[in-house]
C-alpha cells in the first residue's frame, strides 16, 4: 500500500510542472498548488505505511480465514473475476449493441454464471431489461444507446 | 447454450444491417431523432432543446429525445453530437463554447466540424453593479477601474472564457484598460456570481439581463448597459455600450447543426422543419417569458457568423491569456 | 386555513401526489438524482397554474430524498448523492436484520426532519438568508474543510488509513477542468477526463458494485438460490416511536444542521448529511457504535438531508438565488410560470408564497404514507433468489449511472471503482473518508484558490472575518477539546496522587 501511495505521489509531481501558473500573482494559488500538496501527504503516508504497515500485519491477517475459505471452495474467486470481465465486456460493447441486446446478454450469462437455470435466467432477464426499458425510456425519457437495432427503428 | 446465444447475437446483426438497407430508400424520418444538448438537464440551454424537440416531433412526426451529454465545459457534448452517425438521426445543439473548446485545449473542434442548420438564440450579457453603488453609468465605472490600483476592482459573471467572460474582456480592451488589472473571480454560473455582488464580495458583474431580473426589479442590483447593438424592447431603460462610447456587442448564442457529410436533402429538410418553429408566435411567446432574446439565422449564415466569432474570440482570448499555445 | 382548503382540488392533488410517487422510484434507483427528478419533472409544468407546478417539484424532491435511502439501507448503493453518509449505519443495521427497523427510521425521521427545515423556512427565512449571504469564498473553505473533517471523525480502526482514503478522494477531484484557469489537469487530451470524475457512479461503484463482489467471493453456490432476505422484510414502526423520544436532542441538532447548511447557496443535501453524522458520533454518549448500526447513525444523516430541502428555498425564496442545484431549476421555471424569481416574490404575491409554505408542510403527510408504500414495493424485490437480486442490483446500477450523464465512461467508473472497492476493503482502507475527499475536494480547492486570488495571496482574511474565525475556532474546538481534556485530567489526577 506504502508503494502505491508512492507512485500515485510520484506521478502526479512529475505531471504538475507542465500547469500554467495562471492569473494569481502568488504562486501558491496556481493550479498544480492543491496537487502537488496532496502529493506530498500521501508521500508521507507511504513512507509510514512502509514503516509500520508490515509490523502491524494484524490487519491483514483478520481477512485471511475467509479469503483461504473462498479460495479453496467452488471458484468463487473464479466467478468474481467473470463478474468483472462481464461487466468490463457490457461497457465496451454497450454503444455498439445497444442496450436491449447487450442487456440481456449481460443478465442471461450472470445469473448462468451465478447458478441459476437457463430459462429462468432467461424469463428474469426480459423482466429487467422490460423494467428498466419502461422506467428510463418511457417514463423519464432518458435515451438509452440504441445500438445495432436502431436500425429498425428502436 | 453460449452457443445460443452467439446464434442470437449473430442474427441480430444480420437483422440489423439488412434493415439498414431497407431504411435507406424509405423517407425521412422513419425513426425517432436525437437532440444532444451539452449542458445538464434543467438548464437554459436544455429547456429551449426540450421546448424544441417537443415542436420538431410534431412537425416530422416522430418522437425527439434530448440526450444531456454534459461535463468539460461541453466539450463532452459537442464531440458526441461531431462524432455522431450524419444520418440525420442525431442533431447537436450548438453553444456558444464551441467557440472556445480548441484554443482553450479542451477538444479539437470549430464550427466547420458540422454542417450548420439554423441558430435561434442570442443574448447579450448586461454589465450589473449593486443599486447602492455610486457609478450611474459606464463612463463613472471605467473611469473608477481606471483610478483605482492594480488588482483591487474585481469582476465576476461566470466560468473562465465563458459567454459572460469574454464580452467583458472586449470591453476592457475597447475602453482602454488592460484585462490584467483587473480580478476575475469564476463561478460555475450566473447564479452564484449575482450571490457574490449582493453579499458584496465582488463590485460587477457581467450576465444576461434576464438572470438578474428579479434582483434587479426588487431593487437590490442595477444594470448599466447591455452589450448589444440595440436596446432591448423587454427592459428598454437599459442602454448599450455602444451608446456610451464603447463600441462592443456580442454575447451568448444558440443554435442547432448535424455532423458533417449527413445527406444534403435532410439538412435541407431540418432547415425548412426548424425555420417554421421559429417563425411561429408561440415560440416568440416561450421565449420571451423563459428571458431569451429570439436571433435566426439560417444554414450558411450562421456558419459564417459563428467563424467570424471563432477568429475575432481567438484575439481576445489570446489577449486574455486564456489561449492554449 | 384558506390556502391549505385551496391547495384540496384534484386538479392540484392528482398530480402532487402522482409526482411523488414518481420521486420515490427515480429516489430509489441508483444514478438518478433527486435533481433530475425535477428536472424530468419541470418540462411537464409549463402549461400547468405556477402553484401545479411548485406542488409537484417540491413532493417530488422530499420523496427523492428520502427514497434514496432504501437501497442505501438494504443494498448498499445510495440512491442519491444526499444518501451516501445513510450507507453507513444502515445497512449495517440490515446485516444484522434490523433493516426495517432502520428503514422506519428513515421514514419518519426523513418526514420530521423535513418538516422541522420548513418550519424553520416559514419563520425566520430573511434573516438566515441574509446571514447566507455573507458566506463567500473564505468561509466556504472553511465549511469544506469541516466536512472533510468529518471523515477523521468517522474513519475507525488506522488514522493514517483513513488519511490515505480521503487523500485519494481529493487527488481524484483535481481530475478535470481546473476553475480558476480553465487549465484540463490529468486529463491527458481525453475528453471525458476533462469533464472530471463524477461522484456519483464513483459512489455506486465503490459501495454497491464491491459489495456484489465480496457476495461472490463469500456466497456459495448453494446458498445463491435462495431467498436474498429470508425473514420477511417489513417497515418496523412499533420500536420507531420509542427510539425516536430517545433521540429527540439527535434529531433536532441534525434537523438545524441540515437546514443551515441548507440554506447556503454553495452546499446541499449530500454536505449537509455527512456533517450531521459526524456531529451526532462527536456529540453522542456512544460513538464507538458509530458504523456498527447505531441508530443515531442511522437518524442523523436522514434527517438531515430532507431538512436540507427546506433550508435552500430560503435563498431561493428571499432573494431569488438558488440553494442548490434543485431550486436552480426551480427559478428557471419559474420565469416560465410568468414569475420574476427574487425578492419579489416576497415583496408581491404573498398568497403563492403561502401556498408554497402549505404545499411543503403537507408534503411531509404524503411522504409517510407514500414512503410506506415504497418500502413494500420495493422489498417485493427481495422475494428474489439472492443471485437474481444481485444481477439486478448490477444492471440497474449500471444503466442508473448511465443515466446520469448518458455516458458510457460514467459506466466504466462504475465498474472500476467497483473493484477497487472491494480491494480496499480487503486492505481495510475506509471508504467513506474517499468519497468526503471527492465530494469536498473542488469546494476546498476553489474556495481556498479562489479566495487567495481575492486577496493576492494573504491568509488573513480566512482568520479575521468573523465567521471565518468562528469556523475555525469551532473546528479548532472539535479537534482539540478532546485530547486537552485528556491531558488536564491526566495532569489532574497525577497532581491529586
Amino acid at each position: 500500500m506504502g508503494v502505491v501511495c508512492l507512485a500515485v505521489s510520484g506521478v502526479i509531481l512529475a505531471i504538475t510542472p507542465s500547469f500554467p501558473s495562471g492569473q494569481a500573482t502568488a504562486g501558491l494559488t496556481g493550479p498544480a498548488f492543491f496537487p502537488n500538496l496532496l502529493a506530498i501527504i500521501y508521500i508521507l503516508c507511504g513512507v509510514y505505511q512502509l514503516r509500520h504497515g508490515t509490523r502491524r500485519a494484524g490487519d491483514y491477517r483478520a481477512i485471511r480465514p475467509e479469503t483461504a475459505a473462498s479460495l479453496a471452495a467452488d471458484g468463487r474467486t473464479r466467478s468474481a473475476w467473470i463478474f468483472i470481465g462481464l461487466n468490463a465486456g457490457f461497457v465496451l460493447l454497450l454503444d455498439f449493441l445497444g442496450f436491449i441486446v447487450a442487456t440481456l446478454i449481460f443478465l442471461v450469462l450472470l445469473m448462468k454464471k451465478l447458478g441459476v437455470t437457463l430459462p429462468k435466467a432467461a424469463l428474469y432477464a426480459f423482466i429487467f431489461t422490460g423494467t428498466i426499458y419502461l422506467l428510463f425510456v418511457r417514463l423519464f425519457a432518458i435515451s438509452l444507446p440504441s445500438g445495432i437495432l436502431s436500425h429498425v427503428g428502436f | 447454450m453460449k452457443k445460443g446465444l452467439l446464434v442470437l447475437l449473430v442474427m441480430s446483426l444480420a437483422m440489423g444491417t439488412l434493415f439498414a438497407g431497407g431504411a435507406k430508400e424509405a423517407k425521412y424520418p422513419t425513426k425517432p431523432i436525437s437532440i444532444v444538448c451539452p449542458w445538464a438537464a434543467g438548464g437554459g440551454t436544455d429547456r429551449i432543446a426540450r421546448y424544441f424537440a417537443d415542436a420538431l416531433a410534431k412537425e416530422v412526426g416522430q418522437p425527439v429525445n434530448v440526450v444531456n451529454k454534459t461535463g468539460g465545459s461541453g466539450a463532452v457534448g459537442h464531440l458526441e453530437g461531431a462524432n455522431a452517425a450524419p444520418d440525420g438521426y442525431t442533431i447537436m445543439n450548438l453553444t456558444f463554447e464551441i467557440n472556445t473548446l480548441k484554443n482553450l485545449g479542451y477538444a479539437d473542434l470549430t464550427p466547420e466540424n458540422y454542417i450548420p442548420l439554423l441558430q435561434f438564440n442570442e443574448d447579450a450579457p448586461a454589465v450589473i453593479v449593486s443599486a447602492n453603488s455610486p457609478y450611474k453609468n459606464m463612463k463613472d465605472l471605467i473611469d473608477d477601474i481606471k483610478a483605482k490600483p492594480d488588482g483591487t476592482f474585481k469582476f465576476s459573471g461566470s466560468t473562465i472564457a465563458s459567454a459572460w467572460d469574454l464580452p467583458r474582456i472586449r470591453m476592457l480592451i475597447d475602453a482602454g484598460i488592460n484585462p490584467a488589472k483587473v480580478k476575475y473571480i469564476p463561478t460555475q454560473g450566473a447564479a452564484p456570481a449575482i450571490t457574490e455582488l449582493m453579499g458584496g464580495h465582488v463590485d460587477v458583474i457581467t450576465c444576461s439581463y434576464p438572470e438578474a431580473a428579479g434582483q434587479i426589479e426588487g431593487g437590490a442590483l442595477k444594470a448599466l448597459a447591455i452589450m448589444a447593438d440595440s436596446r432591448n424592447p423587454s427592459f428598454p431603460n437599459v442602454p448599450t455600450l455602444k451608446e456610451q462610447g464603447i463600441n462592443v456587442s456580442g454575447g451568448t448564442w444558440r443554435g442547432f447543426a448535424v455532423p458533417l457529410k449527413t445527406p444534403e436533402p435532410v439538412v435541407q429538410y431540418l432547415i425548412q422543419a426548424f425555420k417554421k418553429i421559429t417563425e411561429s408566435q408561440e415560440y416568440k411567446d416561450f421565449m420571451s417569458k423563459g428571458g431569451f432574446g429570439v436571433r435566426v439565422r439560417l444554414g450558411k449564415e450562421f456558419g459564417d457568423f459563428m467563424m467570424t466569432e471563432y477568429r475575432a474570440l481567438k484575439d481576445v482570448m489570446d489577449a486574455a491569456g486564456y489561449l492554449k499555445k | 386555513m384558506d390556502t391549505i382548503l385551496s391547495l384540496l382540488s384534484p386538479e392540484i392533488l392528482i398530480p402532487w401526489i402522482l409526482s411523488m410517487v414518481l420521486g420515490i422510484f427515480v429516489g430509489a434507483m441508483p444514478g438518478l438524482t433527486a435533481t433530475m427528478a425535477v428536472a424530468l419533472i419541470v418540462p411537464l409544468t409549463f402549461h400547468t397554474p405556477p402553484i401545479v407546478g411548485l406542488a409537484m417539484i417540491l413532493g417530488v424532491s422530499f420523496t427523492a430524498i428520502f427514497a434514496g435511502d432504501i437501497p442505501a439501507t438494504f443494498l448498499r448503493v445510495p440512491g442519491t448523492p444526499a444518501s451516501g453518509a445513510a450507507v453507513l449505519d444502515g445497512y449495517e443495521m440490515n446485516k444484522q436484520g434490523k433493516g426495517p427497523l432502520a428503514i422506519a427510521l428513515d421514514l419518519t425521521c426523513s418526514t420530521l426532519g423535513g418538516l422541522i427545515g420548513v418550519l424553520i423556512l416559514i419563520t425566520v427565512s430573511p434573516i438566515l438568508a441574509t446571514f447566507a449571504l455573507k458566506f463567500t469564498h473564505f468561509e466556504y473553505f472553511w465549511l469544506a474543510v469541516m466536512g472533510l473533517s468529518m471523515s477523521a471523525v468517522i474513519t475507525k480502526g488506522s488514522t493514517v488509513k483513513g488519511i490515505i482514503a480521503m487523500v485519494g478522494g481529493l487527488i481524484l477531484s483535481t481530475v478535470g477542468v481546473d476553475i480558476s484557469t480553465g487549465y484540463p489537469r490529468f486529463a491527458f487530451g481525453h475528453t471525458y477526463l476533462m469533464g472530471g470524475i463524477n461522484f456519483i457512479p464513483v459512489m455506486i461503484g465503490l459501495f454497491g458494485i464491491s459489495e456484489v463482489i465480496r457476495s461472490i467471493m463469500t456466497t456459495s453456490l448453494n446458498d445463491m438460490g435462495n431467498a436474498a432476505v429470508s425473514a420477511s422484510v417489513k417497515a418496523d414502526f412499533r420500536s420507531v416511536g420509542r427510539v425516536m423520544f430517545r433521540n429527540k436532542r439527535l434529531i433536532g441538532q441534525s434537523s438545524i444542521i441540515g437546514t443551515l447548511i441548507g440554506a447556503l447557496p454553495g452546499a446541499g443535501a449530500d454536505i449537509a448529511a455527512w456533517v450531521a453524522y459526524g456531529m451526532a458520533k462527536k456529540t453522542s454518549k456512544k460513538p464507538e457504535a458509530f458504523g456498527t448500526g447505531s441508530e443515531e447513525g442511522v437518524i442523523a444523516p436522514t434527517t438531515a438531508n430532507n431538512a436540507a430541502l427546506g433550508g435552500t428555498w430560503i435563498p431561493a425564496l428571499v432573494f431569488g438565488i438558488p440553494g442548490d442545484t434543485i431550486t436552480a431549476i426551480v427559478l428557471g421555471a419559474m420565469m416560465m410560470y410568468g414569475l420574476k424569481p427574487g425578492p419579489l416574490v416576497f415583496q408581491g404575491d404573498r398568497v403563492l408564497v403561502n401556498q408554497i409554505f402549505a404545499v411543503a408542510l403537507i408534503s411531509q403527510g404524503f411522504l409517510l404514507v407514500l414512503g410506506f408504500f415504497g418500502i413494500k414495493a420495493f422489498t417485493w424485490f427481495f422475494k428474489f433468489p439472492r443471485n437474481v437480486v444481485m444481477a439486478g442490483i448490477t444492471i440497474f446500477s449500471i444503466i442508473g449511472a448511465y443515466a446520469l450523464r448518458t455516458s458510457v465512461f460514467d459506466v466504466g467508473l462504475v465498474v472500476i471503482f467497483g473493484v477497487l472497492g472491494y480491494l480496499m476493503e480487503r486492505v481495510t482502507i475506509p471508504l467513506p473518508p474517499f468519497i468526503l475527499g471527492l465530494i469536498l475536494g473542488p469546494m476546498i480547492e476553489e474556495n481556498l484558490r479562489i479566495g487567495l486570488v481575492k486577496t493576492d495571496g494573504s491568509f488573513w482574511p480566512f482568520f479575521s472575518r468573523p465567521i471565518s474565525a468562528f469556523f475555525a475556532l469551532v473546528l479548532a474546538l472539535l479537534f482539540l477539546y478532546e485530547p486537552v481534556k485528556k491531558l488536564v485530567r491526566r495532569r489532574l489526577s497525577r497532581g491529586g496522587t
